[in-house]
């Protein structure tokens, strides 16, 4: 079993993740999944994303974030639930990302 | 110009005879300023809110003749919602102006209001630190915070920090759940992200935004094991920005078939607030408000209030009930304030 490559959010990207997009400020998903996330997951099978040290992470960042992965960069759930996994001290966070995830499968399922 | 003398309250509560000068329609001007009384409770809610918003357009008009002294001699009372839209109003007025000591306030009658506008930032914000109460025996709690969406877009994320921290300084001090920092952290940071998502979009402004006016605001205040948020812009308001959503249209057809006229404001609120949990939902869009219901939902004393375009929606956890009432005035913009129960691990 490999070692996954850990992603460091609060000192790599930010320790407030919030938002979307760039309206929102720099500390966005979409920023966090384009230049932290896909490049990460181009080079390494398995990706740890670590949250501790972050004061949060809103419900618009872990959507655009991870279930942004099916709806813009054409992922399935499998592959995304496949190659990431997550820590953080707050479990809910975790617990919405699959959900958000869940969301995002079901409305790729109903365009097809 | 006519010109006469009559007794007033001064400023600083002495009692003065000052010049009554009628400028066009009969202003009282003092020390070089048009003196402006407030209605007594500064409030919007129910009744109040004609009043209230009536003494908000008299600043927006004066301001662009003359600076201002706002009397507060006679102010008894004041909501945390109100004060939040008084101070973004000054705010816009200085930046329109480009003077920041355009508005004044008096002296206050009342030691609470005193102490409310103090906690508040209103001293900071008319340059009055210096020549108002300071109440050093007292806690100084977070005054109202302001983004613009010029700082957000240059990434100055201070104004929020400074929110987000005080929160969750506030949870861990009272040794409450480790949730329910995470909690306040996902209020603020999804309030604040649907100012910038919906209200200021520029695809309901015709001529642009003002990068340096669109602001959001922000107050929050612990109360026992409540903790209130009030989220105020000045943006385009729910209801307008529902009708450009394609969604929307969707959402008028009913079970059977027939479709429905655009609803009255009030309805259009609550619509935007079920639209996170709706079947209607096809995007990633529009977790802020149903999110923000959830937390509500969750809190045995919580309450959801909106007021944006015509429309004024009240939700109550307690009684599972949701209040919507046309406003006689458009409100400016929208204001959410909403409030978390913060559980103890007990």
């Amino acid at each position: 079993m490999s070692v996954p490559h850990t992603i460091f959010v609060a000192t790599e990207f930010g320790d407030m993740p919030h938002g979307r997009n760039d309206k929102d400020g720099k500390l966005n998903g979409e920023k966090f999944r384009k230049e932290h996330l896909l490049p990460a997951l181009a080079e390494h099978e398995e990706v740890l994303v670590d949250f501790d040290g972050a004061k949060g992470c809103g419900s618009s960042f872990a959507d655009e974030s991870f279930a942004g992965l099916i709806d813009h960069e054409g992922w399935t759930k499998d592959e995304v639930v496949r190659r990431i996994t997550y820590k953080f001290r707050f479990k809910s966070v975790i617990k919405n990302i699959y959900k958000y995830i869940d969301e995002a499968e079901a409305r790729r399922l109903e365009k097809c | 110009m006519k010109s006469n003398w009559q007794k007033k309250s001064g400023p600083w509560g002495r009692d003065l005879l000052i010049r009554k000068e009628f400028i066009g329609n009969s202003d009282i001007v003092l020390l070089g300023r048009t003196l402006v009384t407030p209605p007594s409770s500064l409030s919007f809610f129910e009744k109040n809110y004609l009043q209230f918003f009536m003494f908000i357009s008299e600043l927006e008009t004066l301001s662009k003749t003359s600076k201002i002294l706002i009397d507060m001699n006679h102010v008894y009372e004041v909501k945390t919602a109100a004060l939040l839209v008084l101070y973004a109003t000054i705010e816009i007025i200085q930046l329109r102006t480009e003077d920041k000591d355009i508005i004044k306030f008096t002296t206050c009658g009342n030691k609470k209001v005193s102490i409310s506008l103090w906690q508040a930032g209103f001293w900071d914000i008319t340059n009055q630190n210096e020549l108002m109460p300071e109440y050093k025996k007292l806690k100084k709690e977070l005054e109202i915070c302001t983004a613009s969406l010029a700082a957000t877009k240059a990434g100055d994320e201070s104004q929020l920090r400074k929110v987000v921290e005080y929160a969750q300084a506030t949870v861990l001090e009272s040794g409450l759940d480790d949730e329910s920092d995470l909690l306040a952290y996902n209020a603020i940071t999804e309030s604040v992200s649907n100012v910038w998502q919906h209200a200021y979009d520029e695809a309901f402004f015709e001529n642009g935004i003002d990068v340096e006016l669109a602001h959001w605001w922000i107050n929050v205040e612990r109360i026992r094991d409540q903790f209130f948020i009030v989220v105020y812009d000045r943006g385009a308001g729910i209801p307008y920005t529902l009708q450009k959503k394609s969604w929307y249209k969707i959402a008028l057809v009913d079970a059977q078939g027939t479709v429905h006229e655009i609803p009255a404001d009030a309805l259009s609120i609550k619509l935007a607030v079920e639209y996170g949990n709706s079947r209607f939902k096809n995007d990633n869009r529009g977790k802020g408000l149903s999110e923000a219901k959830e937390f509500v939902q969750s809190n045995p004393m919580g309450t959801m209030l909106i007021y944006s375009g015509f429309g004024d929606f009240a939700f109550y956890s307690e009684s599972d009930t949701t209040d919507l009432r046309e406003l006689p005035l458009r409100f400016p913009g929208t204001l959410i304030q909403w409030n978390l129960r913060l559980e103890t691990k007990k």
